[in-house]
């Protein structure tokens, strides 16, 4: 009975703070998408469906969700792929190297975006132009999704990094001995070892990054303003530019909300999808 | 031991290591140089090296930020608050993982908490400020870190959730045997073994509660209390920018977050892996 | 080990009590206006290290009791910029010795989150005494909702030259005063000119020759920002604004309420093709090259000209303060009597529509404070900007080129629709971005496709 207390009791201090500072302004904000206000005006009406019914006819969010979904997708993949690897590196037997490595790869964490992005036009235009011999990647339609996803993980790699390093750690050594006794190899060992048992630090990375990615604001406000000529403009960006640029704050509030609906529908089929094939020990 | 043969995948990772490095010093590099480079220098040629040791760009940026002062702010809030999430995010990510199969309430909570994170702050902007407004919490440090700490309770939470499973239950069921409570437990048992995931935690929300901007814009407007990371942007006009004292600022308010995690590392590092677990 | 367990968590948590404590300490008097003392340094270039500050914040914790008839305004702005900074210092001082009785405090946020705050503070009744806003339509957004006070009568609107005041006024009432003129046009390093021996041209084909010169010297003539949609769109506004909105003063509104079609409009789609004439000399990548990129290369010589407004002469010489920045109108055509120069209002300040009447007072005292001669030269001098009130001004050269420019080849863009609205806009430069990327340029597929999104909007 006591035991059946104790379980909500722990959830208690951390649901306070989250209630206060997000379930209950979410709840007080809903009311907006269901009218016409723009931002400024003193009284708004409320117009019903109207503007949910007003997203599916614009044609001008079009543009943002594909770009959207080409984040999403671009930027999952590869900022998993690299700070898995780069944890896997660090998680190997080099002593200094190590240590040295695993402070620099953190170090751009501390970057805000906002610096990121100026770092990063920096070098895309003087630097990486010349070295590849290309025009500023940022300013070019088809490649400006892809360069972003590079500025961003940079900056956010060593976060997944340190997720993924904290589950290898995990890994008991006796587990690798055993598989190594029954002959597997090294790709084997991976597959076989390290990725099952990595399932909880996937469950994370792959959930939040993904969502992240899908709400991708700042980097790409700072770096290319969601140009050139919109090829770089997501959801949040086009949201944010009806709240407080286009006087469109009742319209912009629903388009976020049914994107919001959207991403916790992506959000929780991906994690559970995760969060089924964790092993417990 | 000492003098192992180096095997050829030993070289492939030395070397994938070095390049990785390499990929990411460049542009850590550029940062530092340019803050040490006046404007007109800057202009001529963002990348050679700077002409001489040009140290105004710290000297003004410091002036400018009111350093001293914005720093103690910054750390007033981002402490605080990281503390708050440890202890908090831990015990209820710690619930949610043992008992959720069998509660749908924490299960909701989960999802509720998952759920969150997909919500862009930009529309929660406007009623936390007339919440703050009519509390009288704007511009209050206190109040800022009861945000902060409210707005990452859910990715931390979740950060747990997974991390406590991989701690098998047995080692807990030998003190409830012993007849320990579940809080007694909780924090004499579970709480120390999760020290890696909690160092991480820690490393990772001192970073971005110290970087936050979009909180810190809205609730401290004021001068008193704004954060070393607001005052940075003071470097970003309307029409033209001023990125070697925004980076010289940017570098010297980076020096506590960075001993921060140089520091945090070693639980990181030294974690469950140093044999807790398997003993 | 089990005690010092709890020890350490019972630390911790007090640790965590006394921050929290201590932090409470920042927390000044907040929103209750009136208990503001004057001993808040609310200006980020407040040479006192962080004790003396730190002091300030516990005196106005425990708050002396306001005196009779003190007042605290607020001024909201997004000056960062170090002389703009200087001047609105230089105001509150001005204001504060004129007016003890008043403290001004003083809210910089940056440009790009001015909106966001401004609107947050008005939605939640906390709006500022004084704030600024960009555009006649701002102006009659916030007005509708009955934020605006109303300016007639004050001191200061004398003092404003009389042709900028028709901006600000909403249905012939006075709701805000331009601080500044400000104009477009071609900027460029004169020593390049110089250097080259080439001339200000007056006409197109003039224009074209001096490209030529230029890119045959091997100097890029143009240094074109058009990563930002911002400074793009200036190179099409200083030709079309010339040829269409000044015969049409109703053209940039004929197209929001789709009374008129791009397709249909001659003048427009020769104003494009002159746009995209010189698109040979936008350089190797305009499109890869930022404000920042391309003020430094105009700076240093390696483009020569720039199509931009007039703070951008501030910018130059913060890249190289030994360049010498003139300043021509675009030519549109081959009479050098359509070369012109346009000049416009610069954003407007405005007060908060206060029900307290010494609030009102106060910011009435601070708004006439602002625009009073003194002010106004720091507005110049400091902050290098063309000031609205009329006076002699140390000014940088260029920007006395466009305030001293003949008023009959000026086209003065107050008080009419100078831009679409931010959507209508922000579309339109989209789709002529889209198709300035290659070699030709597509006419009719730019106007149709302009055509339908315009439909397409409410």
């Amino acid at each position: 009975m006591k035991k059946k207390m104790t379980k909500y009791l722990f959830v208690i201090p951390g649901f306070c703070f989250f209630a206060f500072a997000m379930l209950i302004p979410f709840v007080m904000g809903i009311n907006i998408a269901f009218t016409n206000w723009d931002g400024v005006a003193t009284e708004y009406r409320y117009i019903g469906l109207k503007n949910f019914v007003d997203i599916f006819k614009d044609a001008r969010i079009r543009t943002p969700f594909y770009n959207t979904l080409e984040f999403a997708l671009i930027g999952t993949v590869v900022s998993n792929v690299v700070s898995l690897c780069l944890a896997m590196l660090i998680n190997s037997k080099f002593g200094k190297l190590k240590s040295v490595a695993r402070t620099i790869f953190f170090i751009p964490v501390c970057f805000s975006s906002v610096l990121t992005a100026f770092l990063w036009k920096f070098l895309y235009r003087e630097f990486i132009s010349d070295l590849f011999g290309v025009k500023n990647l940022l300013g070019n339609p088809s490649w400006v999704i892809p360069a972003i996803v590079i500025i961003g993980v940079w900056n956010g790699a060593g976060i997944n990094m340190l997720i993924y390093l904290s589950g290898l750690k995990n890994i008991p050594m006796e587990l690798y001995e055993a598989a190594r006794a029954d002959g597997a190899n090294v790709f084997q060992q991976f597959t076989r070892v390290t990725l099952p048992l990595l399932m909880p630090a996937f469950s994370v990375c792959v959930t939040l990054t993904l969502t992240s990615w899908l709400k991708e604001f700042a980097t790409t406000l700072s770096a290319t303003g969601g140009g050139p000529g919109g090829a770089s403009r997501t959801v949040s960006i086009y949201v944010y530019e009806n709240l407080y640029k286009y006087y469109k704050a009742g319209y912009g509030q629903a388009v976020s909300f049914l994107f919001s609906l959207c991403l916790i529908v992506i959000g929780l089929c991906v994690s559970s999808f995760f969060r089924k094939r964790e092993v417990e020990l | 031991m000492k003098h192992r043969k180096f095997t050829p995948g030993d070289v492939v990772v030395v070397l994938l290591t070095l390049a990785a490095i390499v990929v990411f010093v460049i542009p850590l590099y550029l940062a530092v140089i340019t803050a040490f480079k006046s404007k007109p220098e800057l202009s001529k040629s963002v990348l050679a090296w700077p002409e001489g040791l040009y140290l105004e760009n710290f000297k003004e940026g410091m002036r400018r930020s009111d350093f001293f002062h914005s720093l103690r702010n910054s750390v007033l809030v981002t402490f605080p608050s990281v503390i708050l999430i440890v202890l908090c995010a831990s015990m209820s990510g710690y619930s949610v993982a043992r008992h959720a199969q069998k509660t749908a309430a924490l299960r909701l909570l989960d999802k509720m908490y998952l759920a969150s994170l997909m919500i862009p702050f930009q529309i929660l902007m406007i009623p936390v400020y007339r919440i703050y407004k009519s509390l009288n919490l704007l511009n209050s440090l206190p109040g800022m870190v009861l945000m902060l700490t409210g707005t990452s309770i859910a990715y931390a939470s979740f950060l747990y959730v997974g991390f406590v499973k991989s701690i098998p239950r047995e080692i807990e069921e030998s003190a409830y045997m012993d007849g320990c409570s579940e809080i007694k437990t909780f924090w004499l048992i579970t709480f120390p073994l999760l020290k890696p995931i909690s160092a991480t935690v820690a490393a990772l929300h001192v970073m971005w509660l110290w970087n936050d901007f979009n909180i810190s814009i809205i609730l401290l407007q004021k001068e008193m209390v704004r954060t070393i990371t607001v005052k940075q942007f003071y470097f970003f006009g309307q029409y033209t920018a001023e990125y070697g004292l925004a980076f010289a600022a940017a570098i010297v308010s980076m020096i506590p977050v960075v001993t921060c995690f140089a520091f945090m590392q070693k639980y990181i590092v030294n974690g469950i892996a140093a044999g807790a677990v398997k003993s | 080990m089990k005690k010092s367990m709890l020890k350490k968590i019972g630390i911790l948590m007090s640790a965590v009590m006394c921050v929290s404590l201590a932090g409470g300490c920042g927390k000044s008097a907040g929103s209750s206006e009136s208990q503001e003392t004057g001993n808040d340094q609310e200006t980020n270039s407040s040479q006192d290290a962080s004790s003396a500050n730190a002091d300030a914040a516990e005196n106005d914790e425990e708050g002396s009791a306001p005196a009779e008839g003190e007042v605290t305004i607020t001024w909201l702005n997004h000056y960062q910029e170090a002389g703009k900074q200087a001047w609105v210092e230089k105001c509150k001082e001005v204001f504060e010795e004129k007016y003890p009785n008043v403290t001004l405090n003083i809210e910089t946020v940056g440009a790009d989150s001015y909106t966001t705050i401004l609107q947050t503070k008005l939605a939640s009744d906390d709006a500022p005494a004084i704030f600024d806003l960009a555009s006649n339509y701002d102006l009659s957004v916030y007005d509708e909702a009955g934020h605006l006070a109303d300016l007639t009568g004050q001191p200061c609107l004398e003092r404003v030259d009389s042709d900028l005041l028709l901006e600000g006024q909403i249905d012939g009432v006075q709701k805000g005063i331009p601080i500044e003129i400000t104009g477009y046009g071609v900027f460029y390093n004169e020593e390049v000119f110089a250097e080259n021996g080439v001339e200000i041209p007056t006409t197109l084909s003039e224009m074209q020759a001096v490209c030529e010169t230029l890119s045959a010297n091997g100097v890029q003539p143009f240094a074109a920002p058009f990563a930002e949609q911002w400074a793009f769109r200036y190179y099409l506004r200083a030709i079309s604004d010339i040829t269409c909105l000044m015969p049409d003063h109703s053209w940039n509104e004929s197209k929001m309420d789709k009374t008129s079609t791009f397709s249909e409009d001659e003048k427009f789609q020769e104003a494009v093709e002159t746009y995209f004439s010189f698109h040979e000399y936008w350089g190797e990548d305009p499109f890869g090259t930022s404000w920042e990129d391309a003020q430094a290369m105009v700076a240093n010589k390696e483009a020569a000209m720039c199509i931009h407004g007039s703070w951008a002469v501030d910018g130059f010489l913060s890249h190289n303060p030994d360049c010498q920045i003139g300043v021509f109108p675009m030519p549109v055509s081959e009479d050098a009597k359509d070369t012109i120069m346009i000049k416009e209002p610069g954003q407007q300040l405005v007060l908060y529509n206060n029900g307290d009447a010494a609030q009102m007072e106060a910011a009435y005292d601070l708004y006439n404070t602002i625009y009073s001669e003194e002010c106004m030269s720091a507005y110049a001098e400091e902050a290098h900007q063309m000031p609205s009130v009329v006076g002699s001004y140390n000014m940088l050269p260029a920007l006395k080129t466009i305030v001293e420019y003949p008023a009959d080849s000026s086209f003065m863009e107050a008080g009419i629709t100078r831009t679409m609205t931010s959507e209508y806009e922000d579309i339109l430069m989209e789709i002529l971005i889209n198709h300035s990327m290659g070699e030709s340029f597509d006419m009719d597929g730019f106007c149709q496709e302009a055509d339908a999104a315009f439909a397409a909007v409410e």
